[in-house]
Order: C-alpha cells, then sequence, then structure tokens
C-alpha cells in the first residue's frame, strides 16, 4: 500500500521540475519577447494565451512598436486591421516611436497616430497604394520633430511635394526610404531631397525616375550620405566625373544595374520580409526589366520556408485583385496598364501552378488552418468589394 | 601562443568549475566585463559563483562565447547555421539558457533567443501555443474565455 501510493507522487514530483513553467519567466523578458511579434499576432494570439500573458500586453511599454505588417495575408472580412491598429495605437498610451503600416495605410491612420501624442523615430508606409496623399504627409510633418527613419515605398500619390514637408520638419531625418512611388519622369523628388535634407546618411531610391542630374544635386546637398541604394533607376548612367564622386563620397553604394541576388536586396527589417521583398517586388521588377525568362527560377525563391509561404502565396493574388479594384478608381492609366499586366501573368502562373501540384495545396490547407477554405468562399469579387468600401469609408473619415 | 591567456573560473549550481579566456567572457557578458574591470576579480583566488545557472547551461552558454570570439570573422550564413544549430533544444533548454543568458547578460546571445521564441509563437493557433509553452492554467474564467473563442475562432 505504502509503495502505491508514494511512487506517483514521486513520479508526479519529478514531472513537475522538469519542465519549466514558462510563467515564471520575469514579465520584462516577456515583454522584450512580444515586441518582436506583429501587432497582428500579440492581438489575435499571444493575449489570449493567458491572463498574465494578457496583463503584459496591456504594458504601454509593450507598443513602443507597432507592427502592422504581413496583413494583407489576412483577410479583410474576418478582421478589422484599421480598428486593430488603432487599439494598439491607443494601448501604447503615447509611447509609440516605431511603427510600420503595409497595406492599408491612409491619411487618417497617420492623423490618428499624431493625436496620440506620439514622439515617433522611425515610420514605414509600405504598399499603401493609393490611400496615402501628400496632404496627409505634409500635415503630419509638422508633428514629427524627432523622426530619423522613413520609409515609403509603392505609395503612389506620394510626391516630392511631400518630401519637402519632411525635410523641413524633421530636422534630424537619417534614414530615407522611398522606393517605387510615383512615375513622374523628372528629377523632382531628388531635388527635394537634396534641398531639404541635409542630414541624411542613408538613401534608397529603388525604382526612381532620376537621372544624372538627380544624382549629382543629391550628393551635393546630403553632404553626410554614407549609403546610396540606386537599384532599378535606368535613368542614371554613372560614368567619369559623378562616378568618381559617387565613390569618394559614400561607403556604401548599390548601382542602378545591380543584379538581384545582391545580398543588400532586403529592404528594412523584415517584418515584411516575404509577402512584399521576395514575392510581389521581384517578380515584378523581373517582368518588367528583364523580361520572362526567368520566371523558371521562380520557385527557388519562394521555396525557402515551404508551407507557409505557400498560403501567403495564395492570399497575395485576392490582394492584388483587390488593389487593382482600388486602382480603377483613381483612373490613373500608367498604372493601371502596369497592374493589368500583373495579374494577368499571376493568373498564368496559378493556372500553371494549379496544373504542376493538384494535390499538395489542397492536402496544405486542410492540414493549416481551415478558416482559409472558409475565406475563399466568401469570393474574390465581395472582397474586393469591401476593401473598396473601406477605402470609401477612410475617406469619408476624413 | 606564446604569452599565456587568462583564465576566470565559473562555478555552476552544482559546484562545478569550469575555466574560461577571460577575454572570451569579457567581450560577450556584460557583468563579468563590470567584474573583471572594477577588480572584484582575484585572478588567484577567486571564482564567480553562477547559483541560477546548471552545468548543461554553463557549458552551452561557454561554447556560444567561444565560438563567437573566435568565429567572428566568419562569414554571416555560417555564423547563423551555427547559432540555429546551437538553439536546436527543447524549451526546456531554451528556458535555462534565456535566465543563464540574462543573467550573465549576454546581449547577443538574449537576441538570438528572444527571436527564436518569437518564432515559436508566430503565426500559432492560440491552443498550441499553450501547448508548447506548457501553459495549463490560463487563468481566465470560462466565460471569458468563451468570450475570447468567439471572438477569435479561428485562432484557437
Amino acid at each position: 500500500m505504502a509503495r502505491g501510493t508514494t511512487k506517483p507522487f514521486l513520479r508526479r514530483r519529478k514531472h513537475e521540475t522538469a519542465v519549466k513553467n514558462w510563467l515564471d519567466l520575469p514579465n520584462d523578458l516577456t515583454l522584450m519577447i512580444f515586441s518582436r511579434l506583429a501587432t497582428f499576432d500579440i492581438l489575435t494570439g499571444v493575449q489570449q494565451v493567458c491572463r498574465q500573458w494578457r496583463s503584459i500586453c496591456m504594458d504601454p511599454l509593450m507598443w513602443r512598436t507597432i507592427n502592422m505588417c504581413d496583413i494583407g495575408m489576412y483577410n479583410s472580412l474576418d478582421y478589422n486591421v484599421w480598428q486593430m491598429c488603432r487599439h494598439a495605437i491607443d494601448r501604447s498610451c503615447g509611447q509609440l516611436e516605431d511603427i510600420s503600416i503595409e497595406y492599408f495605410g491612409s491619411d487618417c491612420i497617420l492623423k490618428y497616430i499624431i493625436d496620440s501624442q506620439c514622439k515617433l523615430r522611425r515610420l514605414r508606409l509600405v504598399q499603401c497604394f493609393y490611400t496615402i496623399f501628400d496632404e496627409g504627409l505634409c500635415e503630419i510633418a509638422q508633428k514629427l520633430p524627432l523622426l530619423e527613419e522613413l520609409e515609403i515605398t509603392l505609395c503612389k500619390h506620394v510626391t516630392s511635394v511631400a518630401l519637402e514637408a519632411i525635410g523641413q520638419c524633421c530636422p534630424i531625418l537619417k534614414s530615407l526610404k522611398f522606393n517605387h512611388n510615383d512615375y513622374n519622369i523628372d528629377n523632382k523628388d531628388a531635388f527635394a531631397i537634396a534641398q531639404n535634407m541635409p542630414n541624411l546618411r542613408h538613401l534608397q531610391l529603388v525604382n526612381s525616375c532620376l537621372d544624372n542630374d538627380g544624382v549629382s544635386a543629391i550628393l551635393d546637398g546630403c553632404r553626410f550620405l554614407e549609403s546610396l541604394d540606386l537599384r532599378w533607376c535606368h535613368n542614371v548612367n554613372l560614368e567619369g566625373r559623378l562616378r568618381k564622386m559617387c565613390d569618394e563620397q559614400l561607403k556604401y553604394f548599390i548601382e542602378p544595374n545591380t543584379p538581384e541576388g545582391f545580398p543588400g536586396y532586403k529592404f528594412g527589417k523584415r517584418c515584411n520580409a516575404y509577402w512584399y521583398d521576395d514575392l510581389t517586388y521581384s517578380y515584378r521588377s523581373r517582368k518588367e526589366w528583364f523580361g520572362d525568362h526567368i520566371t523558371e527560377n521562380e520557385p527557388q525563391d519562394n521555396g525557402e520556408s515551404s508551407e507557409e509561404d505557400e498560403e501567403e502565396e495564395e492570399e497575395v493574388t485576392t490582394d492584388w485583385d483587390e488593389i487593382y479594384d482600388i486602382g480603377e478608381c483613381t483612373k490613373n492609366q500608367r498604372s493601371r496598364k502596369v497592374f493589368q499586366r500583373y495579374l494577368r501573368d499571376k493568373k498564368k502562373e496559378k493556372k500553371k501552378n494549379k496544373k504542376n501540384d493538384k494535390s499538395i495545396p489542397k492536402k496544405k490547407n486542410k492540414k493549416n488552418d481551415k478558416s482559409i477554405p472558409k475565406k475563399k468562399k466568401h469570393g474574390r469579387k465581395e472582397a474586393a468589394l469591401v476593401t473598396t468600401k473601406a477605402y470609401v469609408l477612410c475617406f469619408d473619415m476624413e | 601562443m606564446g604569452s599565456p591567456v587568462k583564465k576566470i573560473m565559473l562555478c555552476s549550481s552544482e559546484k562545478e568549475i569550469f575555466s574560461v579566456e577571460e577575454q572570451v567572457m569579457v567581450q560577450h557578458s556584460v557583468i563579468i566585463n563590470n567584474m573583471i574591470e572594477d577588480g572584484s576579480y582575484n585572478h588567484e583566488e577567486s571564482k564567480i559563483p553562477l547559483d541560477c545557472v546548471d552545468s548543461k547551461t554553463l557549458k552551452k552558454v561557454i561554447d556560444y562565447c567561444t565560438h563567437h570570439t573566435h568565429h567572428h570573422n566568419d562569414n554571416q550564413e555560417d555564423l547563423e547555421a551555427w547559432d540555429a544549430q546551437f538553439l536546436n533544444v527543447d524549451s526546456n533548454g531554451l528556458y535555462d539558457l534565456l535566465m543563464a543568458a540574462n543573467y550573465l547578460e549576454i546581449r547577443n546571445l538574449l537576441d538570438l533567443i528572444y527571436g527564436t521564441i518569437k518564432n515559436m509563437i508566430k503565426g500559432k493557433k492560440i491552443d498550441e501555443i499553450r501547448r508548447i509553452f506548457n501553459i495549463k492554467d490560463h487563468g481566465f474564467t470560462p466565460e471569458e474565455e468563451e468570450q475570447n473563442r468567439k471572438e477569435y475562432p479561428h485562432f484557437y
């Protein structure tokens, strides 16, 4: 009898000491781990795990960094990302220093950020195609005196006007990434940077339309410039004096005709690495600049971490459809053509993929996430409709 | 080879003593660096007691510091591969390493572990996270739990 009672007791004790209780971890360590997660993961996952974690997630210090990237892969029908972002900003209680918004950024969100009395140091706006305007940026620029890093990528309505305002209002701006924005063929952006941002250390202008005059203006205007990235700036032709100036002044220079495999290929911090950098970006640029012959290499890029990635790819296609719809609203002929071409290519590719591996994606969907097939039932049209509605709503709110 | 390498003694919670090159620990651990600098460590006699770090974990920590001191010129990919291999441990091991790195204030290692744990959480369902981190008692009332499940049905 005695044996029978002690044995399981001992066994249980042994088990308890062997397995660590993660809730015993000091709160500040847990906070450090959580603050690296995307905001979406925190709001939908981590804070529902247990009460202790939830209270950590309520700490304003946790929200110094808000990372609303990778949002595109979550269906906008199920989750209101705009509301999530607002909620996260509310929780920061003015502690916000670093915010990244991908895909759903708009002028009214920018205004909301500023109204939270934050002291922003870093702002990233990526793929907010037609929802961010010069007016919005000019307005918030006045309230960002501490801004050090700014990235504006794939926001089609942001022009040199906003750059001028930012340059004048943000005296300590050190890093600017201004990629794939408007397609005006002139040096306006370059001149705006050269005249208004004398303290710039790092500048990235991928796929801009500046030419040699623009480059020399930047080199003259930004005397402290250390790194310059001019990939796919095909109007720049560096020879002679300009070449020499670049070599002398810059520590780190990426030339216009740098091949894609270049190590510095990824933009910014990798918060949206897969969705934007690898897939959309390389795909489009390849199509546009190198022709179709590279498509064979495609799977190599995507095959990095198998299952999840393929899911994302599926979602990306629907997103592009939505974006296209928004694109139509703006009636910008040039970009519409680009999107149409992209969509056509994408559809072709999708067909190919379906033929190639019919069985695999089905299995994966079942295994990974029940919600995904559900989402697809809603259909693209509806998804697009909702996004367009959201878009219109944003304007109404202004 | 010529001049003898300065060594320091580290003592684990099991009272096992590890002898490590001073340079290795000074470079990585803020705490040990401070101890050496302010002269509170006597090379002849003292050993540094690390009561909350067990031998297995301490050995791993020393491995990490040694590798990163001697191979810091290696290319980034090799180092990352080594790090990934190094952190290929179960969640208990990770917990111990995290506590040790925090105690000794080894910033690079801390960053590495934070990143690894982040990846363990990222994109996971809530139930899965509870299992991975062995959280049995979530502390929510049944009503709250039900409410949460209603609100985010796809994440359980």
